[in-house]
């Protein structure tokens, strides 16, 4: 068990996301980085898809209450245990009065604290993923607050090995464009409805992440993307990394608290491989976008399944191993 | 050492993508070789025989890494003060990342390898100066 | 409007399928029956319906596309429509007033006095033809044309739970609090959803929902 000891806001529970239940209107949540969420699971031997804490604003600090191992990935910054540095995407055994200090990220903007056996809270609607609208799931179906105790699945002494890491998503999967971090975009079914030099324009510019950007959406800043002709769409499912535009051209992308529906004309959608690459991407920072294929999207999907799957498989030998003393 | 072992030791080797190692210990000696050109272990460069030195060993083999691949600054340099415990050095094995920790405090007298060296079981990587 | 249904993708996650022709009750129900159909398919996950579209999406995207949008049309057409049986719900609304805050803007769009805009929007019954936008939210059917008004170009960024609201040639209230780019135009007093319930919507496609004026505050 773990208790908040920092002022904080928008830090919230999230697992992988709540899917099954967008025909009630209820969309997914879940993790802004999935891969990072799935690593620091795999780092304790959780389900890859165990609830986790999301910390997007700094510092955080947490007080362990009973001993409980845990893993610290996502942005990379100034995490510390009872002072002491921590490496990024790391597993460690805390004991019972330690505290976890998380400082502001020198690179990326979301950092994830996993727990042994995940943060045990009460599925709703067959997930831990916190659905702020609807307020439920997640811890009280609402951001943490100073004061807040949140217990974990496996507290006490890990039984596998501890003290270790895994080189990080950012390396193993790395994509940039004119040194900008890119994100693949298919476009969607309004895509040839906009002017051609506004179609050139998104896919040759960079894009601004503005600080109307959060779980919600991503606000970009750049050249305006224009209709040929204005549009009425008539409202329909959407998915986290649809690229909305609405009257004044700025474009929005929908994350993973967005509105599981919409009715605003679609440019494209960042692909689900990439999605984590935009949930580390700083309010204020640069992202490009380049256009790829139905096919490369599997190809990226695979890409990340298979760096996963290297990751866990290296982990299950380094359990095997007889443990060496430090 | 076990059959098991030996075929985890293989495993890694495979995992790590290294030529091969040896390994001597009292009344063993095992050399493993994969079917690439054979890379020889290297051999501990003297040490000082100084009693206040005392080498930092690996526990395992990899790639050495002096700083964290996502952190821009080394984790320690000569002449830097560590307490013991602290992390060093990193052995990469494919995409894991394992500590290399001070056994005692003291300071950094030497970094012996580079950045990406390869590295055996046991190898020295450091030399610490501890208190008389 | 094109006669064939058009495909398209959400990037790799989902297909989106929409009807062909105008905006209509026939259509949904053709699409309820196809849902039904397609969510037993095993690359998909849920087959979510829409104002006259469907979105399809996957467990595991298929790397055969071409094949699935074949499946999917022939689904359409040998798929009948479903007249799903639902329950008729009435909601008394207050139209007007400080829940009312963009009334204004509906009646110089429409060129509509505010009686005649609530009575308008009262008289229909109301199909309820999928859910979406928050949780419980029920997307409407049957709004009488005249009302229509565009959705806002600034959105707002918190309105409450009951909001009933116009966007575009839509209606719809809101299950809980928050943004919304609609018109609001009234509000009422009900419970959408139950997340312990099962299910935990209360309204579900099939419903009809008739508003029936409480007040109109001028």
């Amino acid at each position: 068990m773990i208790e908040i000891i920092s002022a904080t806001a928008l830090a919230t529970v999230q697992d992988a996301g709540r899917s099954g239940s967008l025909g009630y209107g209820v969309g997914t949540s879940g993790a802004m980085d999935h891969l990072a969420l799935a690593i620091g699971n795999l780092l304790l031997g959780n389900p890859e898809g165990a609830a986790a804490i999301e910390i997007p604003l700094f510092p955080f600090e947490v007080r362990f209450v009973q001993d409980c191992a845990f893993a610290v990935t996502g942005a990379a910054g100034e995490a510390t245990l009872d002072g002491q540095p921590l490496l990024p995407f790391w597993v460690l055994q805390a004991r019972e009065g330690q505290v976890l200090s998380v400082g502001y990220p020198t690179s990326g903007s979301r950092v994830y604290l996993c727990l042994a056996g995940g943060v045990d809270v009460p599925p709703v609607l067959g997930s831990r993923s916190t659905q702020l609208r609807g307020e439920f799931g997640g811890f009280e179906g609402r951001a943490l607050q100073q004061g807040d105790r949140l217990a974990a699945a496996r507290p006490g002494l890990s039984e596998g090995p501890v003290d270790f890491g895994v080189i990080s998503p950012s390396q193993a999967l790395a994509l940039h464009c004119d040194g900008v971090p890119a994100m693949r975009v298919l476009p969607a079914a309004e895509y040839e409805c906009f002017v051609e030099d506004s179609r050139n324009a998104f896919w040759a510019d960079d894009w601004k992440i503005t600080g109307q950007s959060n779980r919600y959406g991503y606000r970009l800043e750049g050249t305006p993307i224009l209709p040929s002709a204005p549009m009425e769409i008539r409202s329909h499912g959407i998915v986290p990394g649809v690229i909305q535009v609405p009257h004044g051209g700025q474009p929005i992308i929908q994350m993973r608290d967005a509105q599981p529906s919409g009715g605003y004309p679609k440019f494209g959608t960042v692909i689900e491989a990439d999605l984590w690459r935009l949930g580390q991407a700083p309010v204020g920072s640069k992202v490009r976008f380049i256009q790829c294929s139905y096919p490369e999207a599997l190809d990226a999907l695979d890409d990340n399944r298979r760096y996963l799957e290297q990751v866990a498989r290296l982990i299950d030998l380094h359990r095997m191993a007889p443990r060496q003393g430090h | 050492m076990s059959n098991e072992e030996i075929r985890q030791l293989a495993q890694w080797l495979s995992e790590a993508r290294l030529g091969g190692v040896e390994l001597q210990r009292p009344g063993m000696q095992l050399v493993l070789k994969r079917h690439l050109e054979s890379v020889a272990a290297e051999e501990s460069s003297d040490l000082p025989t100084n009693a206040n030195q005392v080498p930092i060993r690996t526990c395992g083999l990899g790639q050495l890494l002096l700083s964290h691949p996502d952190q821009p600054q080394v984790l320690i340099a000569e002449d830097n003060h560590v307490d013991k415990g602290q992390i060093v050095a990193l052995l990469q094995v494919g995409e894991l990342l394992l500590p290399v920790h001070s056994p005692q405090a003291g300071h950094i007298s030497r970094v012996l390898l580079q950045h990406g060296a390869t590295v055996g079981y046991g190898e020295a990587i450091m030399q610490l100066e501890v208190a008389s | 409007m094109s006669e064939q249904p058009v495909i398209s993708l959400l990037g790799s996650s989902a297909l989106l399928f929409e009807a062909p022709g105008a905006l209509a009750l026939a259509p949904q129900q053709h699409l309820w029956s196809l849902a039904l159909q397609v969510a037993q398919w095993p690359e998909i996950d849920e087959a979510v319906p829409g104002m006259n579209n469907l979105m399809l999406t996957f467990r595991t995207p298929p790397r055969d596309l071409a094949g699935l949008r074949e499946r999917l049309l022939q689904a359409w057409q040998q798929s009948t429509p479903l007249a799903l049986e639902g329950r008729i719900i009435e909601l008394p609304v207050v139209y007007g007033g400080e829940h009312g805050p963009h009334l204004q803007d509906v009646v110089e769009h429409t060129g509509l006095d505010i009686d005649t805009i609530a009575h308008l929007h009262s008289e229909p019954l109301y199909p309820v033809y999928a859910l979406g936008s928050h949780p419980g939210y029920c997307y409407l059917g049957g709004m009488d044309g005249r009302l229509a008004t565009p959705r806002r170009q600034v959105p707002v960024l918190n309105i409450g739970a009951g909001a009933v609201s116009i966007g575009g040639v839509q209606t719809g209230v809101s299950a809980s609090a928050g943004p919304s780019g609609w018109n609001t135009i009234g509000r009422t007093e009900m419970a959408f959803f139950d997340p312990q319930q099962n299910p935990p919507a209360i309204l579900r496609p099939g419903d009809q929902i008739r508003f029936r004026i409480e007040r109109i505050i001028r």
